[in-house]
């Protein structure tokens, strides 16, 4: 973990984290620890996330109603808050994902011509 | 808000297990207890900031913070009474001075006349020079008439009604003092 830590890490960039969040609840309730260690996993670890961070966001979209909370039992038998996905959620989800390709794509437009002028 | 009060009673809950999820996790991996610890606080971060954050996510942070700064205010207000009274005495000044120059020029232009039919009174003045009339030109006025109802002539400084030519007597206007 620490080898990685100086390589390839990469810090959120704002507004992604609510992103990534609704997309690893896609998969079903999770506590929010395991809801940092998915989005490192998925990432292979090159996604940062500093964990603390998550709190805000899960309680910022337990209010708008993307996400709901239930009490229940972690994995390793303790109690723990367990977030699950709203149909709001669902369709935000869907909605902020084409929105993130359309940017990603825009971006990488911009961002290929430079990077064949570097190579010449 | 009964769910925010809720909400925000799980939280230190849920943050602590969290770190301690995260420090059993690390002891797996091969840790010592103490670095195992170390590292999930590392990992997730300040504590109370991030508390914070999630505090401000329900509540009127603005609504609280500016209930702060009044009762500051408030507070300074009555250790320095001299820059209190200071104040006060500047706008009490620059308030009254406002409210004169708006009383007087609401008494002279915006107020309507208090007559029947105000908004159909109107004000004649020559298309060039001054802005008043001499008398024979006022006395003039109602016999080309066929605009106005009445015309009615009055003095600059206020001596009074100079001349009085209703062209009927759908309109009487009487000139306020």
């Amino acid at each position: 973990m620490s080898t990685k830590e100086q390589r390839e890490r990469i810090e959120l960039l704002q507004g992604t984290l609510d992103l990534l969040i609704l997309r690893t609840l896609l998969r079903g309730p999770v506590h929010g620890h395991a809801i940092a260690k998915a989005i490192e996993f998925d990432s292979d670890d090159v996604l940062q996330v500093e964990q603390g961070s998550l709190y805000p966001a899960l309680h910022r979209l337990i209010k708008r109603g993307w996400i709901s909370s239930e009490d229940g039992t972690s994995e390793n038998n303790r109690r723990a808050k367990f977030y699950r996905l709203t149909p709001k959620g669902r369709r935000q989800l869907a909605l902020e994902t084409s929105k993130w390709d359309k940017l990603a794509g825009a971006i990488a437009r911009i961002l290929r011509p430079a990077e064949q002028e570097g190579e010449s | 808000m009964k769910r925010r009060k809720r909400m925000l009673e799980d939280l230190d809950r849920d943050i602590r297990e969290h770190i301690q999820t995260e420090t059993q996790d690390n002891i797996e991996r091969g840790m010592s207890p103490e670095e195992a610890r170390y590292a999930a606080m590392r990992k997730f971060g300040n504590v109370t900031r991030v508390k914070e954050e999630t505090r401000e996510v329900w509540s009127f942070v603005w609504l609280e913070q500016l209930l702060q700064d009044v009762r500051f205010a408030l507070r300074m207000l009555r250790k320095n009474p001299d820059f209190a009274l200071t104040a006060v005495l500047i706008l009490v000044l620059g308030i009254a001075a406002n409210v004169i120059v708006f009383g007087v020029l609401q008494a002279l232009v915006l107020r309507q006349l208090d007559v029947p039919h105000a908004d159909r009174v109107m004000t004649l003045q020559p298309k060039e020079g001054g802005p008043f009339l001499a008398y024979p030109e006022v006395r003039d006025v109602p016999d080309g008439n066929t605009v106005f109802s009445g015309v009615v002539g009055n003095a600059f400084g206020g001596r009074g009604i100079l001349h009085v030519a209703p062209r009927d007597e759908q309109v009487s206007l009487i000139a306020s003092p």
